[in-house]
């Protein structure tokens, strides 16, 4: 093997990638060239500065962190099919109870309505009476209802349970 | 059917054995951590994927072939997942260890050792931080996981004399990088 050569397989050499022939010729080489062994020394001490600097330790308390946070995690077991049926089929319910219920009890949904008799003994809830009596309100306590139950669904859809 | 050397660990394991659990977790941390932190620069995030990856390994556990050894499927779940968060978009942004974590081989480093390898970890994460990502990755492995370029030509699925050629380019960038210090 030749100086130029040797040169261009250096890194080579000190990354420990040279196949095992062209790495016995670079030590016959090195054993009689002494610019050659200089410059060998030279990236092996590249290569070992290289793996100080990139080598890293755990930080401190990560083993801790991660046991804690991985057991944590673990614990919890994902909802099985049956029980997101059950809780989609309960919140349809519950909405539909909730729809039925406004229109039984209060005059949200109505067209006419006639203020309660007992608003006109107590004025200060005459102006609230009036605002829920209005059909937009109405409308809109309906669909704020229906974004909650919603909200909760969606939480049991995709969520998981701890474990018991 | 011959049981590997970490079938026992592996089936207190899946018997949810919470000494075991916890060996699971010391014995892969800190390699996932160095692969995750050299990915993507950032302590806190590399900590948060370092979680991830012990419960993916932990959920994949009962498809795991005991008769293998755990270490090698234990790397691909990790080098999978990294490069999936790492194609998903934008990381937080830098923010290097603290640098005596840096130091591997000694635990009580003078101040000024402290500060020349802080300042190495900068330029070198700097460095990294330019190489495009299989790039680092094949840097990463190299010197954290000590792979040869065959294993990680393998383990990325890129042809091994591609590999090599990264290496050494990288190797060129990260020693002109370090210039003061190597």
């Amino acid at each position: 093997m030749r100086c130029e050569e040797f040169r261009e397989l250096a890194g080579e050499l000190a990354l420990g990638e040279l196949d095992a022939d062209r790495a016995r010729e670079a030590q016959r080489h090195l054993a009689s060239c002494g610019d050659c062994r200089e410059i060998a020394g030279r990236e092996e001490q590249a290569e070992n500065e290289l793996k100080r600097v990139l080598a890293t330790r755990k930080p401190a308390g990560l083993d801790s962190r991660l046991m804690t946070a991985v057991n944590e995690r673990r614990a919890r077991v994902p909802v099985t099919r049956w029980e997101r049926m059950t809780a989609l089929a309960g919140t349809l319910v519950l909405f539909l109870a909730g729809l039925l219920g406004m229109k039984e009890w209060t005059p949200l949904f109505s067209a006419s309505w006639d203020l309660p008799r007992f608003s006109l003994e107590f004025p200060a809830t005459d102006a609230v009476l009036r605002a829920l009596t209005t059909p937009w309100l109405g409308w809109l306590v309906a669909f704020l209802v229906a974004v909650q139950i919603a909200g909760v669904a969606g939480l049991l859809l995709s969520g998981q349970r701890r474990e018991a | 059917m011959r049981e590997g050397p970490d079938a026992g660990l592996v089936l207190l394991v899946l018997d949810r054995d919470p000494d075991a659990t916890n060996l699971l977790i010391r014995r892969f941390s800190g390699r996932i951590f160095g692969l995750a932190y050299r990915m993507t620069g950032n302590a806190a995030e590399a900590e948060d994927l370092c979680q991830d990856i012990l419960l993916r390994v932990l959920e994949g556990l009962p498809r795991f072939d005991r008769t293998r050894p755990l270490e090698p499927w234990v790397r691909k779940i990790a080098v999978r997942h990294v490069l999936n968060r790492l194609e998903r978009g934008p990381h937080r942004r830098e923010a290097p260890l603290d640098p005596a974590s840096l130091l591997a081989e000694d635990p009580h480093p003078g101040p000024s050792e402290l500060l020349e390898v802080s300042e190495n970890a900068r330029r070198v994460n700097q460095a990294l931080a330019r190489l495009p990502e299989k790039q680092r990755l094949a840097v990463a492995l190299k010197y954290q996981e000590d792979l040869s370029s065959a294993e990680i030509s393998k383990l990325i699925g890129v042809p091994q004399n591609t590999v090599k050629t990264w290496l050494l380019r990288a190797r060129e960038n990260l020693k002109k990088e370090l210039a003061g210090a190597v």
